[in-house]
């Protein structure tokens, strides 16, 4: 297929041939990343602004590695060293930024719709590395990868997604792509961090954890940010983990083929058992390695899918 | 003698349409309305004549913020519209909650001199739903009511004691009827949309518990009170109920609430970004069926300027609120009239009609006795929504650039043309 995308925003706007042209794109990228010269010229001469109005550690390196293994020129903006502080619009701030000749912006920004604003404003592609609670569509696509990468296809397989999915941008995205590819949902949270109104998307709510890890082929951990408790939506930590944690215990009742998944960074002891996280069937890691395969594959595809 | 005459105009009323009609004004009183001849006057030819519009919600900036807007472009923004008679809340900064500052929009009032205003006092001082402000004192200073809109006045007891103690006059309380406990931080309604968005919803209810209170108290106290801005099906059946109780309560809706429904959102445009926030295509109907039946009594606009790097914004950093003076008509004629989910008498009653009998004014009726004030509107006549259209300082509308049908080509305050469209 041809790639004819300006912009990455969403899962929600991309078809399953478009996430499986992705995906497929970003495997030939990975046999570069495990060549001793990780490099290739396809973008070279570019220029890539990583825009960072949110602190990521995984994220921004992850993107900042993708473009330089592409032969890209880029620079990092994040909000401690941009003007934003000193009340710069975000419309200034790109426009700006944009004058200086760039060709590429990556933003991760709280307020969802925060690529699209900038999409429809600037002339240079825009790839969405996170908006508020919107989406996180390249999180999405590099777990969707890793999945690929063990059972092939995602039709049919029975997924969990356990954590605080209302403010997750992460759980959306991926709802929206399992659905494309009729992958079985089942959604795990307190009540208090389950959106109320799922009436429009086919999933299954299972508030019982014990039950909800039955027969899963993935169980994916949502990482619980703890300002949630101020918030008055969960009690304390300690009755969250006893009710709604991958601890060890639990961790022993999955599936023999089950694999563990979580997009980081993992509060060890919260929602999962530290044991958890570097057990045999924890891909983790893995999700962090496709992450670079994953972004370079759609750096590669907005800038025409041409080497050079 | 000042005299003025407008001939083959179609004259619209809240019960019934005249048509070819020629209607002499002297001295700021319509002194005969006769069949058309071929006399002298302004010909308003194919054109309709209709009471000029009453707003009782809006929000003029000053003093304060003047940048958004200032109360001389607020007025000639509302004269464009066809407004000549408009409610302007105290939320400025500072607050209107002293007589002093309502003397001085009086001031200003006379000072523009071709529109009549209705400054509203605040319930309480600097809207803290605290103590209670010196109503009486603001009232003969010229307020013609009392509101903590924007807000609402949280304090259950403080906002009874409010009511009782103003209720031996006569005078307008408007609520802005929100649950902050509910709505803090929250961008849109809470829905699939709020869901898909990723937006932080605000669950409706919120709007109906607090209606809810305030009805009871009204209702206990058997004083009148106005339910600003109304936005839920659950609210209007609420005052529909309370309407059997107590005949003194009254409520409006605003033209962007009857329009729009929250799966505009999808597109982030923060020009709808407003509160109460816009609903269910299920909410929006049962408005327009409020509006039709009688169940609602006005249509207002809560006209809130910002300006545009204030609502060029990411969603969640624009503040709540959008201009309405100047596309209330026409946006109401095309999104529901010419798609006849309502009438044009029915826009007359619930932008004329109803609310100057709510604010106890002239009567806006077309007929020989009454006062002149009146408009013509041109309904086959596209307007642009551009910057030359608009005469607020701000242009944070959903229609901006968008074209509507029903241009308001003249508005006449007391006999005297007070504006008119090149």
């Amino acid at each position: 297929m041809k790639w004819t995308k300006k912009h990455l925003l969403s899962i929600e706007e991309l078809t399953r041939e478009e996430i499986d042209f992705i995906i497929d794109n970003a495997f030939s990228f990975k046999d570069i990343l495990l060549r001793p010269i990780k490099k290739v010229p396809a973008l070279r001469g570019k220029t890539v602004v990583n825009l960072f109005f949110e602190p990521s550690t995984r994220t921004l390196i992850s993107f900042s590695l993708a473009e330089k293994h592409l032969s890209a020129d880029s620079v990092n903006v994040s909000t401690k060293t941009s003007s934003v502080m000193k009340g710069e619009s975000l419309l200034d701030t790109a426009k700006n930024i944009e004058s200086m000749k760039t060709d590429m912006v990556v933003i991760r920004h709280s307020s969802p719709g925060a690529a699209k604003f900038l999409s429809e404003r600037i002339n240079s592609n825009v790839v969405n590395a996170g908006d508020g609670t919107h989406e996180h569509p390249t999180q999405a696509l590099l777990d969707f990868m890793t999945i690929k990468e063990i059972y092939k296809d995602l039709k049919n397989l029975k997924v969990l997604i356990l954590g605080d999915i209302l403010h997750s941008r992460v759980a959306r995205s991926l709802i929206w792509g399992f659905l494309k590819y009729d992958t079985k949902v089942t959604l795990c949270a307190p009540p208090t961090l389950m959106p109320l109104y799922l009436n429009d998307f086919d999933v299954k709510i299972e508030y019982d954890i014990d039950k909800a890890i039955q027969d899963k082929d993935v169980v994916y951990i949502l990482r619980m940010q703890l300002e949630r408790q101020e918030k008055g939506l969960f009690p304390s930590l300690r009755e969250y983990v006893k009710e709604f944690s991958m601890t060890y215990e639990r961790y022993l009742r999955i599936k023999d083929k089950s694999i563990i998944m979580h997009p980081g960074p993992i509060n060890r002891g919260v929602e999962l058992d530290g044991n958890v996280a570097d057990s045999e069937k924890s891909v983790i890691l893995d999700q962090v390695t496709n992450g670079v395969a994953v972004r370079m594959a759609i750096l590669y595809l907005l800038n025409g899918g041409k080497n050079e | 003698m000042n005299s003025l005459i407008l001939k083959n105009c179609n004259i619209v009323n809240f019960d019934k349409i005249e048509k070819n009609k020629t209607v002499i004004i002297k001295n700021g009183v319509i002194t005969s309305i006769e069949n058309s001849s071929k006399d002298k006057g302004i010909d308003l030819k194919g054109k309709y004549l209709l009471p000029s519009f009453v707003d009782l919600h809006s929000h003029l900036r000053e003093p304060g913020e003047e940048f958004k807007e200032d109360l001389f472009t607020g007025c000639e923004a509302a004269l464009s519209g066809g407004y000549t008679s408009i409610v302007i809340m105290p939320n400025t900064k500072p607050p209107i909650d002293n007589p002093q500052s309502v003397t001085y929009l009086k001031k200003r009032e006379l000072e523009f001199g071709r529109i009549e205003i209705f400054p509203l006092g605040a319930l309480t001082k600097n809207m803290e739903s605290v103590e209670i402000t010196e109503m009486y004192d603001m009232l003969k200073a010229g307020a013609k009511g009392f509101s903590d809109d924007g807000i609402g006045t949280k304090n259950s007891r403080v906002f009874l004691n409010a009511l009782r103690y103003i209720s031996r006059f006569d005078s307008f309380i408007s609520v802005h009827c929100e649950d902050r406990n509910l709505s803090e931080g929250g961008q849109i309604n809470e829905s699939d949309v709020s869901i898909k968005t990723g937006l932080s919803g605000i669950p409706f209810i919120e709007e109906d518990i607090t209606v809810y209170r305030n009805l009871r108290i009204a209702t206990y106290l058997k004083t009148a009170l106005h339910i600003a801005h109304i936005s839920t099906k659950d609210t209007l059946s609420l005052i529909k109920d309370f309407k059997k109780k107590n005949q003194k309560i009254t409520c409006e809706v605003t033209p962007h609430h009857l329009i729009f429904d929250e799966s505009v959102h999808f597109n982030y445009d923060t020009n709808l970004k407003v509160k109460p926030p816009l609903k269910s295509k299920r909410d929006v109907d049962s408005l327009v069926k409020g509006i039709n039946d009688g169940s609602i009594d006005a249509i207002a606009t809560d006209h809130a300027p910002h300006q545009i790097y204030e609502k060029e914004v990411e969603f969640i950093y624009a503040p709540f609120g959008i201009i309405g003076f100047e596309t209330s008509f026409p946006s109401l004629y095309t999104n529901l009239v010419l798609k006849n989910k309502t009438d044009i008498k029915t826009l007359v009653k619930l932008l004329s009609y109803n609310p100057a009998k709510i604010l106890n004014i002239d009567e806006r009726y077309i007929k020989t006795g009454n006062l002149a004030n009146l408009v013509v509107v041109d309904l086959e006549k596209e307007v642009n929504v551009d910057r030359k259209f608009i005469k607020s300082k701000s242009i944070n509308t959903p229609f901006f650039n968008k074209k509507l049908f029903g241009s308001i080509d003249m508005t006449i305050l007391k006999g005297r043309i007070v504006f008119r469209r090149d």
